[in-house]
């Protein structure tokens, strides 16, 4: 039997885990091949309009999840397009997908602001009160499981298949891949549209779940967060999942610490994220030699004809 | 009969042409400066809402600029191009433009700027509006009060300074008065609009037992959290996220900007505008609680009802403390 309160703090913690988390992995798998893409917040909240919107208007939430992640994912092609196809700059196309994805959001649910969700994503068991860390751990929310499997899949992908191989190749040194006869284009392509996906993903478990309804600005910067974590992680989805955690129990703590009656102050809380991401780095470049493990090519759009 | 009264008519308004005194309204035109979207559901849909009140009362011709950062030289473009236009009469409706509006009131002393929410002014062209926002809260207390079943009440709030701070003494005062046993706990989310922040501070209320929930936010997040776990709400602002929470929502206390907007216009429109400060009170019509949800016992609605002729008449006045927490509030003020 443990406090209510320290259930609910490790509840909100996982919930706000989950939703970092799931946009920071496929960040992850899109920078893997060498693009970085800075349009996470506008991709979340692409997926977190559109999935809302189909739950209003049908009710279906296997749609919605589905419209949600395929729209994200078509919105992320957009970056795929000008970076891969036409090789301009990812940082300045990155943050164009950012703004562009909250002013078409914002437009997309002007008719859906403040309306109520009658279908949300439910628990996956019926414990209503869980008294135990298991029993919390078995009734959270079906996209926290399908996050832990995400994360699985990927790490086994990326470590132990030609696919992650190939992945891991093109973002290392496109140069040689392309000598070796990998597709370049059509890696980087697919690795942009998935992350769009995850993003997706991560967008209608916050309008679906999290927090179930629509206004504009929904994600507010929880985008530039993931970004954050995938450095924090070295690219690597379980240390990632980590730092999803850590991030999460901060965000959790900054309420709670105050209902607890402690009197740090929650300013000190809500910049730790940023605080213990600039350390790693630091301590990375001067334990590991700068080794942090970004993929070496990150941000260079590849010309087969540059010699 | 008639014709004579015409001719009266002619004769006064060529009269005052020829003084040259009096202007009239179409000597003016309005512009607004909104921070949010227009539509937004709370603050800034808020002031739209005046602003059609004010063209309906007076006919007078206005303009919007929506989603204007709080930056000075935002402000300044924005501002400028009404100017150009011919625009005399500018309202910048939230704190941030404070430093610009100033500045501008000096550079154009033929254009009034009235500034929302700010402390600055001078005594010809450049005023200050805000309303009791403390009022309708303390109104809205009596009811929180009085539907607590676990004497627990949770109130989550934006940033600990003297506007926000008053309004939960005030709203804590009301619950006072109708139930002594009963404690209202702050949690500041140091943020007026943030969905998952605000989500997380309802929360965490409520896993202190806390069965009403009262906000100083912007977002309806507190009330889906509410609704979620069978609590009741106070809103803010407008009747925002009554749709979206129906089961949890309560009251809220509300803005009605436009009769002051009529007000200040017509001043102007006379000539008899100075400047200067104004903080409009339930009186006034500024400030209002909405409309109780019929859960609310019938005997707290009557208090209610009793309440608000007495502050309405200058009766009675919930008291102002800004520096500390009344001792039925649990939580800091320098967190």
């Amino acid at each position: 039997m443990i406090d209510i309160q320290l259930v609910g703090l490790l509840n909100a913690t996982l919930q706000a885990a989950t939703l970092l988390f799931i946009a920071a992995l496929g960040e992850l798998i899109t920078e893997k091949s060498g693009i970085l893409n800075l349009g996470v917040e506008g991709m979340i909240s692409i997926g977190a309009v559109t999935g809302f919107m189909t739950a209003i208007n049908t009710q279906n939430i296997l749609l919605s999840v589905l419209v949600g992640i395929l729209s994200s994912s078509v919105f992320a092609s957009i970056h795929a397009l000008v970076t891969v196809v036409l090789k301009q700059d990812q940082t300045v196309s990155g943050l164009i997908l950012t703004i562009l994805g909250l002013a078409v959001s914002a437009l997309l649910g002007k008719n859906y602001v403040g309306k109520k969700l009658e279908t949300k994503l439910e628990n996956i068991s019926s414990i209503n009160e869980p008294s135990n860390i298991l029993e919390v751990l078995i009734s959270q929310n079906i996209i926290f499981y399908i996050a832990v499997v995400l994360m699985i899949i990927t790490s086994y992908v990326l470590k132990n298949t030609m696919f992650g191989r190939r992945l891991e190749a093109v973002g290392e040194d496109s140069r040689s891949s392309d000598s070796m006869g990998l597709k370049i284009a059509k890696t980087q392509f697919i690795a942009t549209c998935v992350g769009g996906a995850f993003a997706g993903l991560s967008g209608v478990y916050l309008t679906l779940s999290y927090v179930p309804y629509w206004t504009d600005n929904m994600t507010s910067g929880r985008g530039w967060i993931a970004l954050a974590l995938v450095i924090f992680g070295g690219w690597k989805p379980y240390r990632t999942a980590l730092g999803a955690l850590l991030f999460g129990f901060l965000e959790a703590l900054v309420p709670r610490l105050q209902t607890y009656g402690f009197e740090l102050s929650p300013y000190i809380v809500k910049i730790t994220p940023y605080i213990i991401t600039i350390l790693v780095l630091i301590i990375l470049t001067v334990y590991k030699g700068g080794i942090t493990g970004a993929p070496k090519n990150i941000g260079v759009p590849f010309f087969r004809e540059n010699r | 009969m008639r014709r004579s009264m015409a001719v009266g008519l002619l004769i006064i308004s060529i009269l005052t042409m020829a003084c040259g005194g009096a202007a009239d309204v179409d000597d003016y035109k309005a512009a607004f400066v909104y921070v949010g979207p227009a539509d937004d559901g709370g603050w800034s849909q808020a002031h739209d809402v005046g602003r059609q009140f004010l063209v309906d009362e007076t006919g007078i011709e206005t303009a919007y600029t929506e989603l204007i950062p709080e930056d000075a030289t935002e402000f300044r473009t924005v501002a400028e191009a009404y100017i150009e236009q011919g625009y005399n009469i500018i309202f910048g409706t939230t704190f941030g433009y404070i430093d610009a509006m100033a500045e501008m009131a000096e550079e154009y002393p033929d254009v009034i700027f009235l500034h929302c929410s700010g402390y600055l002014s001078n005594d010809s062209n450049f005023g200050n509006y805000f309303g009791k926002m403390y009022q309708p809260r303390y109104l809205s207390g009596l009811a929180a009060g009085a539907m607590t079943e676990s004497n627990k009440i949770g109130y989550v709030a934006a940033f600990p300074i003297p506007e926000v701070i008053r309004g939960i003494n005030a709203f804590a005062t009301g619950v006072k008065e109708v139930n002594p046993d009963a404690t209202v706990e702050v949690v500041w989310t140091f943020t007026w609009f943030g969905p998952e922040e605000e989500t997380q501070a309802a929360n965490a209320l409520i896993e202190t037992g806390v069965d009403v929930l009262a906000q100083h936010q912007d977002s309806p997040s507190t009330g889906v959290v509410a609704e979620t776990n069978g609590a009741k709400w106070i809103s803010y602002n407008t009747a925002y996220g009554q749709e979206a929470a129906p089961g949890a929502f309560v009251t809220a206390p509300v803005w009605a900007w436009g009769p002051y907007y009529v007000d200040v216009v017509n001043t102007i429109i006379d000539g008899e505008f100075a400047g200067g400060a104004y903080w409009g009170g339930m009186d006034t019509g500024l400030v209002s609680l909405y409309e109780l949800s019929s859960d609310v016992p019938s005997d707290i609605a009557d208090l209610i009802s009793q309440k608000t002729e007495q502050i309405v008449a200058g009766e009675f006045d919930p008291p102002i403390v800004e520096e500390e927490f009344i001792d039925n509030v649990i939580g800091t003020v320098s967190p």
